[in-house]
Parts: structure tokens; sequence; C-alpha cells
């Protein structure tokens, strides 16, 4: 759904994204992280043909938004950490306005109301946008980015500055809007947020891809059995932990390895049976390896975020 | 989809409340009152004239800038920018709905100077007002918007800026004909001075809404071709041919030639000082002409380089046109030289580290080379150096044309060196 190719963006004194490519599926959640000043803003601006490339191809559903930056806008909604409403307007006056600017056939009203409705504004129609709090703000700011029902949605911190409660249902309508079939991006520093509706991780730093991968290991095959994370210690550095890792025995599918720097514990994507896991111990033991723990790893999504960040730089 | 546009939708909901549209009726209503009681039919057209100017010029301008501004500052822009709504009718809905309610009083002044039977002297009254609160606004939207493609950073004050152009453009174009009391032929057509100046003004408000939709589509990351400002300059040239052959024929030269590349200079001067410079789109220039990216190329090229090849085209035939043994030539090749350095100049000051306020530095520059360096040069006795600084090629050669001619290549080495460095850096 989303296509990038050696994307480029520089400001005067610096290159803000450095030959970026990725692919995002239709209808997956992409978690867009990275440290402040990693390039994560400008590559959603570009995305949202916000911003012109320095150079690179930015593909919507194989539009090309240079080319038709209007065809690819059909397609979009944004939401910017910083958004701007309309104060003096009502709500469904918020939601009419931006369902005609975006096209949506008749005046609006009903379109108006469903939206309202499952963003929980049903009540608050006749109210001034301006008067509204920050939590029913962002749903608005949400609603009017959702009116036109675009297939590709890209919020920026969609979650800052909402209340548990608030970013709980945020968190409830990026799953529902996923289940529609709607690609999104969100980009966002809460990290344990991110991993209750993403289904893959973007990490951007210094302006490069670090990794681009599926939450929960779709790295190996899915044919091959559960997927889980697993994690061995050994009792001294081993060198070849990695290499024996990497080429397991027929039948095993391992993918994914994470060496740690000290060259102690590793851990990896792993598709298969409790038995098969079994296995796999057997064969690092044979292999010479003084293994002292082998389990599941619960590590969250922002260890893993740490550890590949951590691994790519120098 | 809404018949309305839906921009202008949303203005009409802010501006036209129950109350407010009593209100302007009301206001208009004591205005006309009040200018009977004091001379009866001349006394509504004169106060309904200067009413009308009031509310669509002198408030037009700051609500047509303000529909612009006001969506930046409150970070509704971007919104607009990704919704379906194309540059033509954005500017269609900042121009008409952002000042909805002062066109509402204005033409309430229109329909009294009309029925009034006009201003003592002047058929076009009505006419002239309508159209020239029609260019005013549209002169403050264009300015606003060549704010925002400087500066993405808006302030208030550059609504009162964009405010202030708008009525001076409008204030030097129509009013100031009425103390010319002349006739002038374009193209065989008469017209007296009120209505060339209706003329004239209605043809450059087509202009600024070109300028504006222009600018509109740059500003929605469209492919923007220099194709409108060309455009602009071959009409500078057929309107001032148009002059030339219907008022002046006797001085055809002058006006097809003098005046016409001082015109198209002058365009291409003021362009190449308001088109948003940086390193990166410089850069993004140069490496699309060397891939051989035609369409990307002459979407990234500035305007003011787009039209120097119509600039030596003009001056050329106007040169080869205009009277032997004056150093027309010699005078056009000074001017051109001057016109390279300055835009040099700007380049190289602009694309400098502290680029934010590169404008306004480049400005001072210029006011101190084409202002200060002549007058202390003139008053220590080297008359002969001024031509280095002001364009002087006809009346001293050497001077003239080697002057602006040194200068140019100074600053072109400059800005290649700034940009060579910027690529290392």
């Amino acid at each position: 759904m989303i296509d990038v190719e050696g994307l480029c963006f520089e400001y005067p004194a610096k290159r803000a994204l450095d030959d970026i490519g990725f692919h995002i599926e239709a209808g997956t959640v992409t978690a867009l992280v990275g440290p402040n000043g990693a390039g994560k803003t400008t590559l959603l601006r570009c995305l949202a043909t916000l911003e012109l490339p320095y150079a690179g191809r930015v593909r919507l559903d194989g539009i090309d938004v240079a080319e038709e930056p209007r065809k690819a806008r059909r397609l979009l909604g944004f939401l910017d950490e910083f958004f701007g409403l309309y104060d003096d307007l009502s709500v469904m006056q918020c939601l009419r306005y931006w369902a005609a600017a975006h096209g949506v056939d008749g005046d609006g009203a009903d379109v108006a109301r469903a939206t309202a409705a499952r963003l929980g504004l049903d009540d608050r129609l006749g109210e001034r946008a301006g008067s509204l709090s920050r939590g029913l703000r962002q749903r608005l700011a949400i609603a009017q980015a959702i009116i036109h029902k675009p297939r590709i949605l890209l919020m920026d911190e969609p979650a800052s500055g909402l209340d548990p409660e608030a970013r709980a249902s945020l968190a409830e309508l990026i799953l529902g809007l996923r289940a529609e079939g709607m690609t999104i991006v969100v980009s966002s520093h809460i990290l344990s947020e991110l991993e209750d509706y993403s289904s893959h991780m973007l990490i951007v730093d210094r302006g490069r891809i670090v990794d681009h991968a599926p939450i929960g290991g779709a790295h190996v095959p899915a044919a091959a059995g559960r997927q889980v994370r697993l994690r061995v210690v050994l009792a001294e550095a081993a060198d070849a932990l990695d290499d024996v890792l990497s080429s397991p025995p027929i039948g095993l599918a391992v993918g994914d390895v994470m060496v740690a720097a000290d060259r102690r514990q590793a851990r990896f994507e792993f598709a298969g049976s409790p038995s098969q896991q079994a296995k796999l111990l057997e064969y690092l033991v044979n292999e010479g390896l003084p293994v002292i723990a082998f389990a599941e790893d619960h590590s969250s999504l922002q260890d893993r975020y740490i550890e590949k960040l951590k691994a790519a730089r120098p | 989809m809404s018949v309305l546009n839906p921009e202008l939708r949303r203005n009409f909901w802010l501006e036209f409340s129950a109350t407010r549209l009593i209100v302007m009726p009301l206001v208009m209503g004591l205005l006309f009152s009040l200018g009977w009681l004091w001379d009866e039919w001349a006394g509504v057209a004169g106060v309904a004239q200067a009413a009308g100017w009031a509310v669509l010029v002198l408030w037009g301008t700051r609500l047509a800038a303000d529909g612009i501004v006001s969506e930046v500052q409150g970070k509704t822009w971007d919104g607009q920018r990704l919704s379906g709504t194309g540059p033509g009718a954005m500017v269609v809905g900042k121009l008409f709905g952002a000042t909805a309610y002062a066109w509402t009083g204005g033409l309430m002044c229109i329909a009294a100077v009309a029925v009034a039977g006009g201003l003592a002297g002047d058929a076009w009254a009505p006419l002239r007002l309508l159209v020239t609160g029609l260019f005013a606004q549209a002169v403050a939207l264009w300015f606003a918007l060549v704010q925002l493609r400087l500066q993405s950073v808006v302030r208030r004050f550059q609504v009162l800026l964009a405010q202030v152009v708008g009525i001076i453009a409008s204030i030097q174009l129509a009013p100031a004909y009425d103390f010319v009391k002349a006739t002038v032929s374009w193209y065989g057509i008469d017209f007296t001075a009120y209505g060339f100046a209706f003329f004239f003004t209605a043809l450059m408000t087509f202009w600024a809404w070109v300028g504006c939709w222009r600018l509109m589509r740059a500003d929605f990351r469209y492919r923007n071709w220099p194709l409108a400002f060309l455009a602009f300059l071959v009409f500078i040239i057929v309107f001032t041919g148009g002059v030339a052959a219907g008022s002046f024929p006797r001085l055809g030269w002058v006006f097809e030639g003098a005046v016409t590349y001082h015109l198209v200079v002058l365009a291409t001067w003021v362009a190449a000082m308001l088109e948003p410079k940086s390193i990166v789109l410089l850069r993004r220039l140069i490496e699309r002409f060397r891939r051989g990216d035609v369409a990307g190329f002459l979407a990234d090229l500035p305007c003011a380089v787009a039209g120097l090849p119509l600039v030596v085209l003009v001056g050329i035939i106007g040169a080869v046109q205009g009277p032997p043994g004056w150093g027309v030539g010699l005078q056009f090749l000074s001017v051109f030289l001057f016109l390279l350095r300055d835009m040099a100049l700007v380049y190289y000051v602009v694309l400098g580290a502290n680029g934010r306020r590169g404008h306004a530095a480049a400005l001072i520059y210029l006011l101190v080379l084409y202002g200060l360096v002549p007058a202390i040069l003139q008053a220590s006795g080297a008359f002969t150096l001024i031509g280095a600084f002001l364009p002087m090629g006809g009346v001293t050669p050497v001077v003239g044309v080697g002057g602006p001619l040194v200068m140019a290549v100074l600053f072109g080495v400059l800005l290649f060196t700034r940009l060579s460095s910027s690529r290392k850096g």
C-alpha cells in the first residue's frame, strides 16, 4: 500500500532522511519509532505529500505522490501532532466542512453524524470546537482525519496529552480501523501503547531505517508453527553463538537473531512447537554452547527497540 | 459533493451570524442617510464611495490576507492542503469567503453609488469601486502567499504588510488616473483616463488572481512550471505595445523598446526577490538538470531565471529598433547586468547561515549599492564611477557595463562557492 524508494529529504544544514526505502502492506498498523530528531515527522510529512523530497519516490497504492498529489491525497488521512481545529465552528460544522473538503457526497451531515458517533462525539455536535476538552479535541481531530474513509491513515503522536482512558479508546479505534482494512502508520514515543495495536515496527534513526519488522516475529515462516521470541543465555561468551543460531538443523525455523555485545546471550524469533524448542536446545548444547538459560523472551517492544538502536549504532 | 465551494461555505458559517447580518445594513443605512442630509444624492454617492473603499479596500485586504495567515497560525493549513479542495477553489474560497462580510457592505455601497447616479464626472465609479476592491484583496492574498512561501512561520505583522501592499497597489493603479485629463488609446480603442484606469485595474486583477492560483498550487506541492510568469511577461510586452501604437505613435520605440524592456526587467527582478530560496532547492534543481529530469527541472526552475531568455530577446529587439547613436544597446546591457548582479547577490545573502533574515539583509545591501554608494561618489566628485552602481551603460559605457559585470561575476562566484561548500558539508 505504501512504497518508498531512495527517499532523501534535506534541510539546509542537515539531511533528515537518507536514502530510505520500505514497503508497508495494506491493512497493517506500523509503529514509526525513533529518537527525537530521527526524521519520523519529516518521513510522515513526506508520506502525507506535505513535503517534497530532495530525491526518491513515494507511492501510495501505486500512485506517485509527486506526480499526482491530488489523487494520492484522496487515499490519505493525516493527523498532525500539533493539529488545529476551527474553534468558532460547531463540531457538526467542523465535520461537515471536512467531509465536503474531502469530496464526500451530499451535504455531509449523515457522514458527520456517523463519524461523530464512532468517536463518541454524537452528544457534542452542537458544541463549539473551541469549548471542547483536550481529549475531545483529539477525538474531533481524528474524526476529521477519517471522515472520508481514507485507505491510509498517518498519525503523528496521536496519544500525546491524552488521559489513560482516552488512550485506551484510541487503541481500540485504531484496531477497529485496521479491522476495516485501513493501513495505518503511527508515530509515537509511547512504545507500551504502540504494542497494543501495532502489527509492525519501523525504527528510524539519524534519517535511516534501522529496522522494519513485524511485531511478534513474522521473520520466520508462519507455516512453521507458533511464533515466539526466545532468549538463550550462556555461562561464558561464545563467538560461534550467532553462526550456530543462524544455521539450525532442517525443520527448525529461526530468524532475526540478535546477539548481545558480550556474546553471552541472544534473542531470536522461533516458529515451532514446544518439542521443536527442545530440539533446538539440544542442538545448541550439542554444538558446545554452555547454555544456562533457554526460554521465551518476554522483553517489551521498548527493549527490542533499544536493542535494535544499539545494534545499528557504531 | 456539495454544490457550494466548501471553503466558501465554511467562511459563510463564520462570517454571517444573525447579529452581523443586521448590523451591516443598519450601519450602511445610517451612513447613506448622513450623506443624503449633507447633499442629497450627490452626498449619498460620495459617502457610499468612501465607505465602500474603506470596507472593500481598507478592511477587505486585511480579511483576504488573514484568510491564509490565520489558517497557518491555527494549524489548520496543512489539513486544507491535504483536502480535495483544489488550488483554484481554495483561492476562490479565500478571496470571496474570508471577505464575505466586507463584500456585503461593499455591495451595498456599490449599489448606493449606482442608484445615486455615480460620482460627478465619473461614470465608472461603481464599477471602479468593485474592481478596485477585487484587485486590492487579490494583491493582499497574493502577498500573504508570497510571505508564506518565503517563510513558513507567519506572524500577525505579515497580515498588516499584505494589507498595506494591497492598499498601495490599488491606490496607485486606480484613482491616480483621476488627475490625468488625457485620453488614452490602446490598439486604437480610446479610453478616458477613468476608463483606462478601470481597464488596466481589471486586467491586473486577473493577473493577481493568476498569481494567487500559482502560489496556491506551489504551496499545495503541485508541479508548477513557470508558464504563468512567462505569460505575464508576454502580457507586459503586448500591453505596452498597445499603448505605443495608440497614444504615442511618434514615440513608438520608447514604448515598444525602452518601456517594455524595463518593465520586463522590473517584473523579473521582483520575481527574483519574492521567490523562495534555499540551498536544497538549488541543489535539487541542479541534480534534476544533471539527471535530465525535464519536468522536475522546470518545476523547480525559479520564475526569474525562466524569464531571463525573454528579457534578453526583448532587449535585443529593442536595441536593434532603437535610434542609432544613443547607446541603447549598452544601456540595455548594463540594466541586464544589474539584474544578474542583484539576483546573484540576493541568492548569495539569503542562502547564508542566517537565511531567515536574508531577504531583509539583501534589501539593505541593495539600498546601499543603489543609494548610498552613488551618493558618496557624487559628493566626492567621482561622477564617472557612478555608472558602476546605477544603470548608466548608455552614458559611461566602460564603467557602466564593466562595473555591473565585475559585480555580477563576483557575486556569481561567491554563490557558486557557497553552493559547493554546502554540498561538501
